[in-house]
């Protein structure tokens, strides 16, 4: 039989506050109790499943559990989000000091806003020195790319004599074959002289025109 | 506590509103007492 230890006690002044802080100044102060009680519920939805019915209570426990556990559950759900509340207010500090060694005061809002513009500060001038070092690497890339080019350019103008001699070259190659090709002319012309006089080249043409052939006749 | 305080009592405590200490308090104990009682059936029906 279930009996209230408090019932002898007087009661105490209601004092009307706000829902939401009754409850979670509630919670707050029962840590260790709603923990202790958590960990008797765990059991038994261990063995009842997530439904209290399950439980095959006797109808007078039936009852009350039916009363008191959803609300109870209800509590454990607000416990549960101050826990996160708390653990998200761990996390943003944690970050904080990861990146940032300055000293924090947990709780400390105006130090937390002081904090976070420091490691925004921080952040930018991060970033400001990665742009100034990706803008030295593009101007270093820039002068290797300028000094190749000029290289490049050397080549080229040393393509560009190679190509002025070759042409010379050519041009003398040219000249060469016009002096074989007047030296076979030569030779033709030296034939001339197993050919018939007035044969070979035409009047007035050959070697000497109008002059002699090179029998010394005159034509 | 009968059912019918005990539900008026639980009622006060899931709106949050016009709890005393002595409600909460209260409450707790409702609770344990009836995880006491259930661990205490449920160990009786699994022997």
């Amino acid at each position: 039989m279930f009996e209230n230890p408090f019932k002898s006690k007087p009661q105490q002044e209601v004092v009307p506050v706000n829902g939401m802080e009754q409850i979670q100044d509630f919670v707050a102060g029962k840590l260790d109790t709603m923990q202790s009680l958590f960990a008797k519920l765990e059991v038994l939805f261990d063995k009842a499943g997530e439904n209290v019915e399950n439980l095959k209570l006797s109808p007078e426990l039936a009852s009350r559990a039916k009363i008191v556990l959803p609300v109870f559950m209800s509590l454990l759900a607000t416990f549960g989000s101050v826990d996160d509340a708390q653990a998200q207010e761990r996390d943003r500090y944690g970050i904080i000091i990861k990146t940032q060694t300055a000293p924090t005061q947990p709780g400390s809002t105006k130090t937390m806003q002081m904090t976070q513009q420091e490691w925004v500060a921080e952040q930018q001038k991060q970033a400001a020195e990665q742009k100034r070092q990706k803008d030295l690497k593009t101007a270093q890339n820039l002068r290797i790319a300028g000094g190749v080019t000029m290289a490049v350019g050397t080549v080229l103008q040393g393509v560009g004599a190679m190509s002025q001699d070759a042409k010379t070259q050519n041009a003398l190659l040219i000249s060469g074959s016009v002096l074989n090709m007047a030296g076979t002319g030569m030779v033709v012309g030296g034939n001339m002289k197993a050919g018939q006089a007035g044969g070979g080249f035409p009047q007035g043409t050959g070697m000497n025109p109008g002059g002699r052939n090179m029998y010394g006749l005159n034509r | 506590m009968n059912n019918e305080e005990l539900q008026a009592l639980a009622d006060r405590i899931a709106s949050g509103e016009n709890v005393s200490e002595q409600d909460k308090e209260q409450f707790i104990n409702e609770v344990t007492s009836v995880l006491d009682q259930a661990g205490e059936e449920i160990g009786e029906q699994s022997v």
